[in-house]
């Protein structure tokens, strides 16, 4: 059984709230604008030296449980066929290549076309030199495979990249050895996913959104990593990642700002929304222009609802949750509700009510469907860059967005309200 | 090849049809054409296979043709765009040279297909 298979076979989804899973373990698609984003993000929160921290070990935290199952559901006994598996999956997920050799002791790891790393470098190298290594997912997921290989605790390997591509070395090294056990927290699975998510609801264009997800799905599923271990598409560097990673590295992050930067919390929870930005400018763009696309749905014409429409069936197809649409009014108005969101499964599972909505990559998200809905030539064929992300959301946008529901908060679904400012 | 010249496949072998950056192209690596209408689809696959490409998809609403050195074709038949993806191992400085390649290919084979649509 090839990698591809074996995450084939270990792959399934709450069909009625478009939440995904690999053995059992909530995962998303992200492409490298989002994935470098939320990292800077959280480094410019935290500093870089605390930021690396908290991403190498939420990785750490993910990936076990990960490959824990993984090697469960294959029979993966010996720690060299654990190895195997967590290289092949990591290389099928499009994180690149990663060489691990290690024993219980630690050990060195080594990567090649890490995704973090290769993908910092194509976008930002030539501009900008960067100081610290960029592969804080691949160093938790080497951690925690030679936890699960050697049936040591978990939580209890450490890992530090050494050299990185990012900073112009030629390959990335990684150097594993045992640290200081953090502690365990409160799983988040399918069980907990299940009891999460609330009754599930339509929308307006149900039956067309629900038409193309399937179309997505289909396609989705033959996507993998290439002969590099990653996954190049739409024109964006694609991941499939543990959704765990993404909620802890933001939700730690705006703890510890809400403890000691508490004037700090609105521009996190700000960039927290850019972030949703750039997925539905890049990935959900790049789909929306792509031959699958075209040829799956049909050349875009630009409207509104059939922008908007699209967006939530790329939304659902991708992991992010059941996306509808409610209210749709053109330079005015977009209600989105979903009995479901990646975030608040991990939020509910994890921490107290909350008194605000928080799911803040659907607030975002929702905000750049209007955006891409009325100020991207559709029919022209837009270059979706920098230069034209930075037109579209860094000079003004001219709408806002408030999540008015939300499951975090003990509500019956999740809606996030677009009006015109 | 910044602005390749956009010539009428039936006048000459090497025409590139329209070839230019796709939207997303990343480092030269994904590059748009589009085919004539006159030229049947299923014929012009058949070519592009005689040329050295193998049909992975072959579903009605996209047809995906690759070369072992990584490069592909990507066909959408109900608009009749065509993508040209250049193997990520060609080295940046020959990316768009190998698109005119791959595009001449498809010229080539349009042309020989004709009027069959």
């Amino acid at each position: 059984m090839t990698a591809h298979e074996r995450v084939a076979a270990q792959s399934s989804r709450l069909p009625d709230h478009d939440l995904a899973f690999l053995a059992r373990v909530p995962v998303i698609y992200h492409c490298h604008h989002f994935n470098l984003f939320l990292d800077q993000t959280v480094d410019d929160a935290l500093g870089g030296g605390a930021g690396t921290r908290l991403r190498i070990e939420a990785a750490r935290e993910a990936a076990y449980d990960l490959l824990a199952n993984l090697s469960s559901a294959a029979g993966a006994v010996t720690p060299a066929e654990r190895l195997e598996l967590a290289r092949a999956v990591f290389a099928a997920m499009g994180h690149g290549r990663l060489e691990l050799s290690a024993d219980r002791d630690g050990g060195r790891a080594r990567g090649e076309y890490l995704h973090y790393g290769f993908a910092w470098h194509e976008k930002y190298g030539r501009a900008v030199r960067r100081r610290r290594p960029a592969d804080s997912f691949a160093a938790g997921f080497a951690a925690a495979a030679t936890e699960v290989a050697f049936d040591i605790p978990r939580e209890s390997m450490d890992c530090t990249e050494t050299a990185c591509v990012a900073m112009r070395s030629p390959s990335c090294e990684l150097e594993l050895a045992p640290g200081a056990r953090a502690p365990e927290r409160v799983p988040v699975d399918r069980t907990a996913s299940e009891a999460a998510v609330r009754r599930s609801f339509g929308g307006i264009g149900e039956e067309r959104i629900t038409t193309i997800v399937r179309a997505l799905r289909d396609f989705t599923a033959d996507v993998r990593g290439d002969e590099r271990g990653l996954i190049q598409a739409f024109g964006v560097f694609m991941t499939l990642n543990v959704a765990g990673y993404y909620n802890r590295i933001s939700y730690d992050t705006l703890m510890r700002i809400t403890e000691v930067a508490p004037q700090s919390v609105q521009v996190l929870e700000a960039l927290l929304r850019e972030s949703g930005h750039v997925c539905v400018f890049n990935t959900f763009g790049g789909i929306l222009l792509s031959p699958e696309w075209e040829g799956l749905v049909g050349p875009v014409s630009g409207g509104v609802e059939e922008i908007v429409a699209g967006c939530c069936a790329i939304g659902r197809a991708l992991g992010f949750g059941h996306w509808t649409i409610t209210e749709v009014e053109p330079e005015d108005r977009l209600v989105l509700r979903t009995p479901s969101t990646y975030e608040s499964t991990y939020w509910r599972t994890r921490y107290d009510r909350a008194e605000v909505g928080r799911c803040y990559f659907l607030q975002g998200a929702a905000l750049a469907m209007m955006q891409l809905a009325h100020r991207v030539p559709w029919s022209d064929s837009p270059k979706l860059n920098q230069e034209f992300y930075n037109d579209l959301f860094r000079k003004g946008v001219p709408w806002k967005v408030q999540e008015t529901r939300c499951i975090s908060r003990g509500d019956e679904m999740c809606e996030a309200v677009v009006t015109a400012c | 090849m910044h602005q390749p010249r956009r010539r009428d496949v039936r006048s000459g072998r090497d025409s590139l049809l329209g070839l230019r950056r796709d939207h997303g192209c990343v480092r030269d690596l994904m590059w748009r054409c589009d085919l004539p209408d006159e030229t049947g689809l299923d014929a012009f696959v058949r070519a592009l296979e005689h040329a050295g490409f193998r049909l992975d998809d072959p579903g009605p609403l996209l047809r995906i043709l690759r070369r072992p050195d990584g490069d592909a074709i990507v066909i959408v038949p109900r608009t009749r765009r065509v993508q040209v993806r250049v193997g990520f191992a060609v080295p940046m400085a020959e990316r768009a040279h190998r698109a005119g390649e791959i595009a001449a290919v498809i010229a080539r084979a349009a042309g020989e297909v004709g009027n069959t649509a």
